[in-house]
């Protein structure tokens, strides 16, 4: 029999060990499948470390400096307030680059570490207490200690009547800034200060890449001297790269050639590499999205969903990729499409019939191009020469095309008159 | 202001003992000093003289397990960490600061309730080959009285009112630190 009283509690955790246990499964497969971490990513978080430990070695400097110049502290007492912000912000949760001018602006007026310290601890209770801005306490504190408290008093009008102003706020505010830190800034600024730290262990080695590579007779100035010699026709590596040049530009002809060779009407090797890349990029495009419907296919025939492979197979090859993508039948995806298409005022329109998809050109002839592909298999850009809509049915059931833009008429109202120059509407 | 709960705390001081033997002792023991001001503010609480000891009655219990200072001293305050999980919650108390004297316990508890005495009259028990019955007595409630007009019950939760938050926040951070030093070595 006693009584207990609870300062930090532990939770079991056996069921998310398990389930640790389970993911770390889950990421082994994920390695093996190649997920993972790119060496890039890597190396991007260790820069950002380095930059991140290399300003705040600058911020640790220069408050070091003022401690040493203004309170006279000692290399000792240097190492302790380092570890003293780190472990305030750590605590609660403010950034340490945002407490070191605050501390050095302390230092500066009482001329001790120790003191600095405290009216810093007092600054953060009094700013988490009250709400007002830090270095607005901050300045108030520092006055109020050389013996000037009208701006402190401005501040908390109650303390007009006290004989100790500060022995009075840190009797009302101690401890309230550890009690009201934000546990998401506290994760944040634990990440920053892990940061700093990795890139404290990197900074050295970037230091010495660098100190290595500017060093008389290092990489910056050998390669300096490459250039120069490049560019200089009379040394040896600047006639290999005269004949070097004379290389390429034979070779970058004969390329020419060879897409010239694509374009079967005019021999412009621009318009053959630019048909080459579409007509390339067409295909893997249809490739992916076939391997997608036959995935999509074959998931739903592992699960019986046999009327759900049907229409995928019936369904164009687009379609059919984009309802196994978003996971939803084939008719509710040729309504998003449509619907998109509608919105947009160009593209393709489908229409789901019994026999499959069918498309149907939809699209305001003089604004953007649309996407989609005519019957005599010309784009858009080729197929329109003035103001006029072809709608062109591709075996589509006549029907189902009234019935999609019947259903257009209802959602968006009457399409726009200029689409049809051969009807008139009658009064 | 709501309990602290961290998660994966055995395993963390199991990984400390196997980075560096000693290690969890030397952590419970910063613990120890970071809870000082509660355990030093408890102290300062736990009255000096045994509250029991009534003006009207001055009999001490000198021998019983709720004696004061018997067998454990009145204001023995300990700070201990506990790693096993409880059978009953899910949520265990891993730090806790535990007043150990069974007789502090019950002056801290003493006058909660009403006072009044649940049944005035004992039941009926066999006394001398017949039965018979007594009433209960009320000197209790002049103990429980004493103490209040002492200012003694409840005095432990008080002590720490003030102090607890900042020793759970050093603690914490004393668990945070260890938790980063097992950390940077597994990464």
């Amino acid at each position: 029999m006693g009584v207990i009283i609870n300062v930090l509690s532990k939770f079991d955790d056996s069921g998310i060990k398990k389930a640790q246990k389970g993911f770390g499964g889950l990421k082994k497969v994920l390695g093996g499948i190649g997920i993972g971490l790119a060496l890039k990513q890597v190396g991007d978080v260790l820069l950002d470390a380095a930059k991140a430990a290399s300003a705040d070695a600058k911020s640790v400097k220069l408050l070091n400096m003022q401690l040493t110049k203004n309170a006279g502290a000692n290399k000792q007492s240097l190492k302790e307030n380092d570890k003293f912000i780190e472990s305030l912000s750590l605590q609660t949760g403010i950034l340490d680059d945002d407490l070191r001018p605050s501390m050095a602006k302390f230092g500066n007026v009482t001329k001790n570490v120790k003191q600095a310290q405290k009216l810093l601890t007092l600054s953060l209770d009094v700013t988490a207490g009250s709400g007002k801005s830090q270095t607005k306490v901050a300045n108030a504190l520092a006055k109020a200690y050389a013996g000037n408290t009208k701006s402190l008093i401005g501040m908390f009008p109650e303390l007009k009547n006290s004989k100790n102003a500060l022995a009075d706020l840190t009797k009302e505010f101690s401890g309230a800034a550890l009690v009201n830190a934000d546990p998401f800034m506290r994760f944040n600024n634990s990440m920053d200060i892990l940061k700093e730290k990795l890139g404290k262990l990197v900074l050295p080695l970037i230091t010495d890449f660098v100190d290595n590579i500017s060093k008389p007779g290092g990489l910056v100035e050998q390669v300096g001297a490459f250039f120069e010699a490049v560019g200089n026709p009379k040394t040896d590596v600047g006639k290999a790269f005269g004949k070097l040049k004379e290389t390429v530009v034979v070779i970058g002809k004969d390329i020419a050639a060879l897409f010239a060779l694509m374009d079967t009407k005019g021999n412009d090797s621009m318009t053959g590499f630019a048909n080459t890349l579409s007509g390339v990029s067409d295909i893997l495009a249809t490739i992916t999205d076939s391997i997608t419907v036959l995935a999509g296919s074959m998931a739903a025939l592992g699960k019986g969903d046999f009327s759900r492979v049907i229409d995928l197979m019936a369904a164009d090859i687009g379609v059919g990729a984009e309802a196994v993508r978003r996971n939803i039948s084939v008719a509710d995806t040729v309504n998003a499409i449509n619907a998109e298409t509608v919105k947009k005022g160009k593209g393709t329109i489908f229409v789901n019939s019994s026999e499959g998809t069918n498309n149907v050109i939809f699209g305001k002839p003089t604004g953007q191009l649309g996407s989609g592909v005519f019957a005599n298999g010309k784009g858009f850009a080729q197929q329109q020469t003035n103001n006029n809509v072809t709608i062109n049915v591709q075996g589509a059931d006549p029907k189902a095309v009234v019935d999609a833009l019947g259903k257009y008429y209802k959602t968006n109202g009457s399409l726009p008159t200029y689409l049809f120059p051969g009807i008139k509407k009658t009064p | 202001m709501a309990d602290d709960v961290v998660y994966n705390a055995k395993a963390l001081i199991a990984d400390l003992e196997a980075l560096k033997p000693g290690m969890k002792n030397a952590m419970v023991k910063e613990m120890r000093k970071a809870a000082i001001p509660a355990t030093s503010a408890i102290q300062a609480a736990i009255p000096k003289t045994n509250p029991f000891e009534s003006k009207i009655r001055p009999i001490l219990n000198t021998r019983g397990r709720l004696g004061w200072n018997v067998k454990t001293k009145a204001d023995a305050v300990q700070t201990k960490l506990r790693t096993t999980a409880s059978k009953r919650t899910a949520v265990t108390s891993l730090v806790r600061i535990i007043v150990a004297s069974p007789a502090t316990a019950l002056a801290d508890v003493a006058g909660k309730g009403s006072g009044e005495v649940r049944n005035p009259t004992t039941k009926t028990y066999a006394y001398k080959g017949g039965t018979r019955t007594h009433r209960t007595t009320t000197q209790g409630r002049w103990m429980i009285r004493h103490l209040k007009s002492r200012n003694a019950s409840n005095f432990v939760y008080p002590a720490v009112e003030k102090s607890l938050p900042m020793v759970k926040q050093e603690i914490k951070l004393i668990l945070e630190r260890y938790a980063a030093k097992v950390n940077r070595k597994l990464n």
